[in-house]
């Protein structure tokens, strides 16, 4: 037992795995998503996506709680039987591929645009692929410290952001409240895209240290730091963009930074553009973990570094078929986004409320009887 | 079994090198300045600095200067054309000065920035002005002291920009309101003095929707317009005529720095036409006032009182011309969006600005007169 608490991760790294997992390859285009959809009252879509999904975490909470010793892959079968459970499980797992996919192109694409533009897609997909599945190999302990660390580099972009204070205009912000309510939701679900992660509770959840009501507050904290982070960021680009200019630029937070001069750094877009990178291969990596990780315990295998290697190599051939030209990319991220709002909103919201009332009654009739 | 571990290690110096994107300083000819002018046809010409370095065996390089220019249908068609009047190609990602032609100017000036906003290597935070003349004249001077032209354009600029003759301007600061309908912008006005062979900056050239409007707002007039901007350089120095007659002297004279402004703007709509007032309150300090006697409340009262009235006459001269070519470089326009945005709706404010009522009231207070009475 003393020896399993050791493996656990204490509250703190849960809350820096979480908000590196939820910030990743969404927040340079997050102000364009919400500003498509929503016009200047984005902010607003954004602040209701923020609710919705801390509603969401006190629903997998409630699921989880119900199983303190299994992940997502080992608790579905109890709940649904081994048939339904390992279908749902595979089902997951090639949701994660998924996403991974996604991450992977979109990164690609990103910095095909904006610094390399000659460099071959396979080899950025390569490298950050299996340098991801260096750092899960080592287990959740190291990814934890791992993301503690690079956490610093959210503070850097925070005051990276800062530096564009004095440019900005507070009347691009206003009328406030223009947009019908129609719009304000499609602007909340393109701020849910960007803020995708928490599904990973169900799987840091039974590794955490701390009571089940300790866990979700960290949880909350870890939301409401990502909501507050994001803000940050859409507030600069609103106010920094004017209104009918922020169409023309898809990437609007580093484009903002591409106009700002430090004394030290002249070009402080590809300076942020750096440190995004590793923003992404943490979000990479949570994926990645729980993909191979729900792989190995489908397979109930002891050895967890094949299913890994195997579905980096899946995930980076898979990648390349998709491509990082415009259209492929604009129509899988679409997919991803109709994908993502079953397995990360639907499902846990069905699992919550299966939990609560038919299986609680199944196994109290269960233990009845014995 | 140590010599696989190594493998790796070797494998990474060979592969994470990076061949693919390297843009070697010594296959490029850098452009610090460059500039834009309109030529027959429809045509544009481009200008561009390229400075050389000589290498010596001893000490810096020498630098010597090299002035292009070739016409293109484009801006990057230009590039063409000049890249095969030079050795190697020169790249603008270092450029400090963008320079356009009045000419050109009157024209939708965002064809020629689009290459700018567009490529991720350009540099956004260049320099923007307007040359009355032509920019290829501005560009081949060679002033005295100065080896560069970008570095004179700038330092000038910054120059004026910290003694709030301008405001703060580059490629993009000023892409939000060049696109933004309700919201018109300026950008310094240069011209060139070929007999002392210099550049003078003489004021504010202002732009109407995405075109220069043909009339530029004197370097005088340019110090109180950007207050009313709510816009203040390192300082705000105005000299104003207080008192004497028709011959004026040196003693007539006040020099003053503002220190603080606080402006509010309100708009009344209830009207057919919004009416606009501007509220501006200064505070500022005496610099020069040769007739002293500044220690009597009432003879501050009484400056105050002249320099306000001076002040309001002068805001309704800007706000007369700015009017009168159309050009919202207040953005009051998008302000009454924000503020009100149901007038907004029924206006076509391009065509209204022109005859709505804006009225300045400016109140002005002296907070101190130096270390003499």
């Amino acid at each position: 037992m003393a020896r399993t608490e050791n493996k656990k991760i204490s509250r703190r790294q849960f809350f820096f795995i979480i908000i590196q997992t939820q910030i990743g390859v969404g927040v340079l285009s997050l102000p364009f998503d919400l500003h498509q959809a929503a016009k200047q009252d984005g902010w607003i879509s954004f602040v209701l996506a923020g609710l919705c999904i801390q509603l969401l975490i006190v629903a997998m909470w409630l699921t989880a709680r119900q199983f303190p010793d299994d992940d997502l892959i080992s608790f579905l079968p109890k709940l649904f039987g081994n048939a339904i459970g390992k279908l749902l499980s595979s089902a997951y797992y090639l949701y994660f591929v998924c996403v991974c996919v996604l991450i992977l192109v979109l990164f690609g694409r990103m910095l095909h645009l904006w610094i390399l533009p000659n460099t071959p897609f396979w080899v950025l997909a390569i490298l950050l692929a299996f340098t991801c599945l260096y750092l899960i190999s080592s287990g959740l302990l190291v990814m934890a410290r791992i993301y503690t660390f690079v956490s610093i580099l959210l503070v850097i972009i925070f005051l990276l952001l800062v530096s564009a204070l004095p440019d900005i205009q507070l009347v691009y912000l206003l009328p406030v409240g223009q947009t019908p309510i129609p719009q304000l939701v499609k602007g909340a679900q393109a701020a849910v895209l960007a803020m995708l992660g928490y599904i990973s509770f169900f799987y840091l959840y039974p590794h955490t240290k701390g009571t089940p009501a300790e866990r979700l507050k960290t949880m909350s904290y870890a939301n409401l730091f990502v909501i507050l982070f994001y803000l940050f960021v859409v507030f600069v680009s609103f106010t920094y963009f004017s209104t009918s200019e922020i169409t023309f630029v898809p990437q609007p937070v580093l484009y903002l930074l591409k106009a700002i001069e430090l004394h030290v750094i002249s070009r402080v877009d590809l300076f942020l553009l750096s440190m995004w990178i590793v923003s992404v291969a943490t979000s990479f990596s949570t994926y990645l973990f729980m993909a191979s990780k729900g792989l190995t315990d489908m397979f109930h295998s002891k050895k967890p570094s094949r299913f890994a290697v195997f579905s980096t190599t899946l995930i980076v051939v898979a990648s390349l078929i998709v491509g990082i030209d415009e259209q492929p990319i604009d129509s899988f991220t679409q997919f991803v986004t109709h994908v993502s709002m079953v397995f990360s909103n639907v499902i846990p919201l069905f699992l919550m409320l299966y939990t609560v009332s038919i299986y609680r009654f199944i196994r109290r009739k269960r233990h009845g009887k014995v | 079994m140590a010599r696989f571990k190594l493998l790796p290690l070797v494998l990474s110096l060979l592969l994470l090198t990076g061949c693919w994107d390297q843009r070697q300083f010594k296959n490029v000819k850098l452009v610090l300045a460059a500039g834009v002018d309109a030529a027959d046809e429809g045509k544009v010409e481009s200008t561009v600095v390229i400075t050389n370095v000589q290498s010596s065996s001893e000490g810096p390089g020498a630098e010597q200067t090299q002035i292009v220019s070739a016409a293109g249908h484009s801006p990057l068609d230009t590039r063409t054309h000049i890249d095969q009047k030079i050795s190697k190609r020169f790249d603008q990602s270092k450029l400090h000065v963008l320079l356009l032609g009045e000419e050109l100017a009157k024209k939708d000036i965002y064809a020629y920035l689009d290459m700018f906003y567009r490529d991720p290597k350009s540099n956004l935070h260049a320099q923007l002005a307007v040359v009355g003349g032509t920019v290829k004249d501005a560009l081949s001077l060679s002033v005295s002291g100065e080896p560069r032209i970008s570095e004179y354009i700038t330092g000038m600029l910054t120059g004026e920009r910290r003694s709030t003759h301008m405001p703060n301007t580059n490629i993009q600061l000023i892409c939000s309101e060049l696109l933004e309908p309700g919201q018109d912008f300026v950008l310094p006005y240069l011209t060139v003095n070929q007999e002392e062979s210099i550049l003078e900056y003489r004021g504010l050239a202002l732009f109407s929707g995405q075109s220069y409007s043909g009339s530029y707002l004197p370097s005088e007039k340019a110090v109180l317009f950007l207050l009313m901007k709510g816009i203040r350089g390192a300082d705000a120095q105005m000299t104003r005529k207080v008192g004497g007659d028709d011959h004026p002297d040196v003693n007539d004279f006040i020099t003053v720095d503002v220190k603080e402004i606080h402006r509010k703007l309100s708009f009344d709509t209830h009207g057919s036409l919004p009416k606009v007032e501007i509220k501006l309150k200064m505070e500022a300090d005496v610099l020069e006032y040769p007739p002293n006697h500044l220690q009597s409340a009432k003879k501050i009262k009484e400056l105050e009182k002249q320099i306000e009235k001076d002040l309001t006459k002068e805001a309704k001269e800007i706000l007369g011309q700015l009017q009168e070519v159309n050009s919202d470089a207040l953005g009051l326009g998008r302000r009454l969006q924000a503020y009100h945005p149901k007038a907004w709706k029924k206006l076509n404010w391009n065509e209204v600005y022109a005859d709505i009522e804006i009225n300045p009231s400016i109140t002005f207070e002296i907070q101190s007169h130096g270390i003499t009475n």
